[in-house]
């Protein structure tokens, strides 16, 4: 038990730690003579790769270890210095330093089963040097057909070769041997269920296309770990070519350190892509992609030597990186004794799911979760629960923005093989869903790892390290190597088709009667996204400003996210669910905050984007702020509950700024009697100012008045204000209508400030 | 005065030619008034029966496919005896036969006008109404038909017809019942009950009748493809490959019996069987588009989209009038990665009015 758990370790340590390509046995073996000799290694030997008694004994089967099998001393002498060498790498788990020492002692050796053994385990173990484990497995069968080391590695090719019953049968046949111990008989029944539930599997491909990403983006080292802005214009992603950062090779995995890389295209289709190192980040260790905050101007990189991890955290302003740092994350959410790899947040920010092999969890690597407590603090980290992990890995968390929805990779619930990618949901309760296995051929035997779906839901990028392309096995995409990035495109429901006969119904006519069976047509599964993509900046001088934004669902009543636009560009882009209504607040130090209120309509298009600026008042007298989340019912005055967010942040601001003396105005549109406008605009400003006193704000700080229509912002003989008002995606309205709402309204104008004091904006999420 | 039996084959004459029986039944309108020469009875003074004797020689001849001449004789003895009735039902025959529609109404309503309940005068007149495809006309002879003889089991039979054809089911049950009623072996009544019923998704009705029919005639090959249609949409697939089984022992060079055997297998989801049934059927018909169709879907169901991508192509090209066939091509080259391809099939299927179609066409915004 303990040593198949080692084995798992040491394949985490292999595909997850470094996740790191393993080059192909030539080119290993073109680095025999710069490898690092053993002499210069003072390693513990790794407990999953010690030869156990059984296997010492298969030195002397088949053409004997000994010298005696040798014509004379000096070919002996070189075979033993390949032979130990390979041993003693292979005895610390260095496989891809072992295996051109024990190929070349197996050219010499070529009918010995230990050799043979050796090199077959040792090449299977990785994906890109399975399937040349093959001949030395046959070879090792040929020698000991019941040899249990040769049978089940074989089985693990066959599988790797979409063999599936062939592997079925070989994995069968294998728990038959007496020979089998504990933790062979496991991880033969982990294979065997593996295999029977791809040949399920296999019978019910999921509707999807597969497309490796090209390469440009992927290379013959691994590629993996990719992280998209909300766009898909942007990619972030770990790779481990040649020319990492540093230029140095991982001792533990023969590779070179992990980097970060940056991937720019022009639109969401286009395969083009640009691809450059993102130096600024990118350190001699390993510097991996760990997550992208929802506005993407904040990059989450792991950076891990030596087994160890930590989360930094680089900010961007659209052109450039910071340096990466240790933010609040790194230090609450993560331990530096644990191997925190992916990271990745709600929506709203106030959630984070992260991977960890802490203490307390279920086995292996497990997804953990903080949230925000209404100090604005991470809590401690609890685990998700036995639902989602299990005593194998379960890793990758990616929440989707509903914020209920998560994508994470597993070994330990049932897999076609390796990690696979799974599904599960979060029910109000706050329970999750049984996870299910998003199938094939987005998963195959081999690991797949860090997906992330887009917002649109349509597609999807994910981690493989599939045996496909020019090695002929997996027709799903190519591969060029290690671990590739794919774009999944979901296809939806399967398309009904319909079939069409003939019967010669009635019997005097001799024409046929046709019948049409037609399927139940496919529901074309559509969630609408719109990329709200705002500009902050400075009224009077245009400056663009980074400023904290709060996001209101007025329809659910709740605060859905807080993020700031960029600190140079003033930009900002938040992706919406359509069909809501929105309150939009922009808040700044030494401004009047702004607000906005807008409808995103459901529309035919799965995905939108939609443009909006947001200049900011300087805190001057005469400055005047429209209240567009204050409401009241139909030709009424009393204050709905939905304006008292808004109306709670002007309490704040009269708090911060207490020789702020402000008039609060009432406004309607021109239908229905003057008169009658002007009392209802009175009276709702009044129930404004009301709620301000009730608050705490002093009257004596606050006039009121009730205009009518005689103040309209958007008159409705100037059909030409809309274009200036409003951006043109956002209402659907016909123009007389909007420039209507525009001009109901409740605002307030400042009056007096003169203490000219700053205006202390409040944090984001209070 | 010795009075000559009339000869009264004009019910006979309806099969000459000219209708579009599916099978020579011997369901057609009664066989037995057409056998003249045992009808026949010499008159001892033939002088005084010129009318008759006319009439006579008249019936011989149309009976031998000679109908010039027998509308010469019909003329004579309407000539002699202008109230002549059965003359005038006799001719009326034997113009329908000569493609004269007009003329063989006119002599129907003559015949009509002389006896108001002759139901073989409104039942021969709806037959030729049905040739001119004056199915409204035809409709109602058949109905005066049954109402002056309820008995008529042959014109309850063909106003069953009609009101299948308008999609009247259940007043089509009405008629095929009282056919059976007055005919209890009347097979096509079975057949077209059942068919009937089937339209109407009462598919073990419509098993039962086709079952009937099929006992009292195993020699129809329809009959079966029907039963094992109607099992197949009841969803007792055994059965309807039983069906179909026998049908193909009867005549195993039918294609429609290889489409429809494929179908069951199609819904069994046994696709390569279906495949094999789809293939048979085009061994025989080459050009049937049907089959192309549904060996598409077929592949498309194994996944096999390039295969089904070539039937689909293969049913659009024989069928470009078949909305069917573009949804179909659509769905086979979304999957083969030709949006742009399946975007124009999934917009043509909808502007032939494929309804199924249209939320396909969302994807391609």
């Amino acid at each position: 038990m303990k040593n198949n758990i080692l084995r798992i370790v040491f394949l985490c340590m292999l595909s997850v730690f470094s996740v790191s390509t393993i080059i192909s046995a030539q080119t290993t073996a073109d680095r025999l003579n710069s490898a690092i000799g053993p002499k210069s290694l003072k390693k513990a030997k790794n407990p999953a790769w010690i030869l156990t008694e059984t296997q010492k004994g298969y030195a002397g089967k088949g053409t004997p270890i000994s010298k005696q099998s040798f014509d004379g001393s000096k070919s002996y002498k070189q075979f033993n210095d390949y032979y130990k060498s390979g041993l003693y790498y292979y005895e610390q788990g260095m496989r891809v330093q072992a295996i051109p020492y024990l190929m070349q002692a197996q050219e010499m050796l070529p009918n010995n089963l230990l050799l043979n053994v050796l090199l077959g385990k040792t090449l299977c173990i990785s994906t890109s040097t399975r399937l040349q484990s093959e001949p030395y497995l046959v070879k090792a069968l040929q020698i000991d057909s019941q040899n249990k080391d040769a049978m089940m590695y074989l089985g693990r090719v066959l599988l790797s070769k979409y063999l599936v019953d062939s592997a079925i049968n070989t994995f069968t046949h294998c728990l038959t041997l007496p020979a089998m111990d504990t933790n062979d008989t496991e991880y033969v029944t982990k294979w065997l269920k593996a295999a029977q539930y791809t040949k399920a599997r296999l019978k019910k491909p999921e509707r999807v296309f597969i497309d490796n990403l090209g390469t440009v983006v992927n290379t013959t080292s691994g590629d993996y770990a990719s992280v998209l802005s909300s766009d898909e214009l942007t990619m972030y992603f770990t790779s481990i070519r040649p020319g990492s950062t540093g230029g140095k090779i991982d001792p533990s995995s023969g590779y070179f350190f992990e980097d970060v890389y940056k991937a720019t295209r022009s639109t969401n289709e286009d395969t083009n892509w640009i691809v450059r190192n993102l130096s600024v980040v990118n350190t001699d260790g390993h510097d991996g992609t760990s997550g992208l905050s929802m506005d993407g101007n904040r990059i989450f990189i792991h950076r891990g030597i030596k087994r160890e991890g930590l989360i930094y955290t680089s900010k961007s302003d659209d052109t450039t990186w910071d340096k990466p740092a240790l933010g609040n994350e790194g230090k609450l959410v993560m331990t530096k004794k644990n191997h925190d790899k992916t990271i990745s947040y709600t929506f709203d920010e106030r959630t984070v799911y992260f991977v960890s092999d802490r203490e307390g969890g279920y086995g292996g690597y497990d997804i953990w979760y903080c949230k925000k407590d209404s100090n604005n603090n991470w809590t401690e980290p609890k685990n998700i629960g036995p639902v989602i992990n299990t005593a194998g890995n379960d890793m990758c968390a990616s929440i989707m923005p509903d914020g209920k929805s998560m994508y994470f990779a597993s070994d330990g619930h049932p897999t076609m093989g390796g990690l696979d990618i799974f599904f599960t949901m979060q029910d109000s309760a706050g329970n999750w869903s049984k996870p299910t296995n998003v199938g094939w051929p987005v998963n195959t035997v081999e690991n797949e790892m860090f997906f992330t779906r887009t917002l649109s839901g349509k597609a999807a990028y994910f981690s493989s390290e599939r045996l496909g392309g020019s090695r002929h096995i997996d027709k799903t995409a190519d591969n060029y190597g290690g671990y590739d990035i794919y774009k999944v495109t979901y296809l939806g429901e399967e398309k009904g088709v319909i079939t069409q006969s003939e019967d010669q119904l009635i019997a005097y006519i001799t024409e046929p009667v046709g019948e049409t069976v037609v399927e139940a047509a496919a529901t074309i599964e559509v969630t609408p996204i719109t990329l709200l993509k705002g500009f902050v900046y400075d009224d009077q001088t245009k400056v663009p400003l980074g400023a904290p934004i709060s996001m209101v669902d007025n329809d659910l009543g709740v605060e859905i996210a807080v993020f700031e636009s960029n600190l140079k560009t003033g930009r900002f882009t938040i992706a919406l669910p359509a069909g809501h209504n929105y309150g939009i607040t922009v808040k700044k130090e030494g401004y009047l905050f702004h607000s906005e209120n807008f409808d995103i309509p459901l529309a035919d298009a799965e995905y939108m984007e939609v443009y909006k600026e947001f200049p900011l008042k300087n805190v001057t007298v005469g400055s005047k702020v429209v209240l567009r989340n204050v409401f009241f019912e139909v030709d009424k005055y009393v204050l709905l509950p939905a304006s008292f967010i808004e109306l709670d942040r002007l309490v704040k601001l009269m708090t911060d700024a207490p020789s702020l003396q402000i008039e609060v105005s009432g406004h309607t549109d021109v239908t229905g009697s003057l008169a009658h406008n002007k009392t209802l605009s009175l009276n709702r400003a009044h129930a404004v100012v009301n709620y301000l006193v009730e608050h705490g704000i002093s009257l004596d700080r606050i006039t009121y008045a009730g205009y009518g229509p005689e103040q309209p912002v958007c008159p409705d003989d100037d059909p030409d204000c809309l274009k200036t008002m409003t951006p043109d995606k956002i209402k659907t309205l016909n123009s007389t209508t909007e420039q209507r709402a525009l001009n109901r309204r409740t605002e307030f104008k400042i009056v007096g400030n003169d203490a000219k004091l700053e205006i202390e904006v409040a944090k984001p999420g209070n | 005065m010795i009075k000559i039996k009339e000869i009264a084959i004009f019910t006979a004459s309806f099969f000459l030619g000219g209708f579009i029986f599916a099978q020579q039944p011997s369901d057609n309108p009664p066989a037995a008034e057409a056998e003249p020469e045992e009808e026949v009875i010499k008159a001892s003074t033939i002088d005084e029966h010129l009318d008759e004797k006319a009439y006579n020689e008249g019936v011989n001849l149309l009976s031998a496919n000679n109908f010039k001449e027998a509308i010469i004789k019909f003329d004579e003895a309407i000539k002699l005896n202008p109230d002549y009735e059965k003359a005038y039902i006799n001719r009326a025959s034997a113009k329908k036969e000569l493609k004269n529609l007009d003329g063989a109404i006119e002599d129907f309503s003559k015949a009509i006008e002389i006896n108001p309940n002759s139901s073989n005068a409104f039942f021969g007149r709806a037959q030729v109404y049905y040739l001119q495809n004056r199915k409204d006309d035809a409709f109602n002879d058949y109905g005066s038909a049954v109402k002056v003889d309820s008995t008529n089991a042959y014109a309850s039979y063909y106003h069953g017809g009609l009101n299948f054809e308008k999609g009247e089911y259940r007043k089509a049950i009405e008629d095929y019942d009282r056919a059976i009623r007055f005919k209890p072996d009347y097979v096509y009544a079975y057949n077209d009950r059942g068919s009937s019923y089937r339209q109407l998704d009462e598919y073990s009705k419509a098993a039962a009748d086709y079952e009937k029919a099929c006992m009292y005639d195993s020699s129809k090959v329809f009959f079966f493809n029907n039963l094992g249609s109607a099992y197949r949409k009841a969803g007792e697939f055994d059965k309807s490959l039983a069906a179909y089984n026998k049908s193909l022992e009867l005549d195993n060079k039918n294609y429609f019996t290889y489409n429809l055997r494929g179908l069951t297998y199609y819904e069994m989801m046994e696709f390569e069987k279906a495949i094999e049934d789809f293939t048979s059927c085009l061994e025989i018909n080459a050009q049937y588009g049907f089959a192309y169709m549904n060996r598409g879907d077929a592949y498309y169901k194994l996944f096999d989209y390039q295969n089904a991508l070539v039937n689909g192509n293969r049913a659009v090209e024989l069928m470009p009038n078949n909305g069917n066939a573009y949804l179909n091509r659509g769905n086979f080259r979304e999957m083969t990665r030709d949006k742009a391809g399946a975007c124009a099939d999934w917009k043509k299927a909808v502007e032939m009015g494929i309804e199924a179609a249209k939320p396909y066409i969302r994807q391609c915004k």
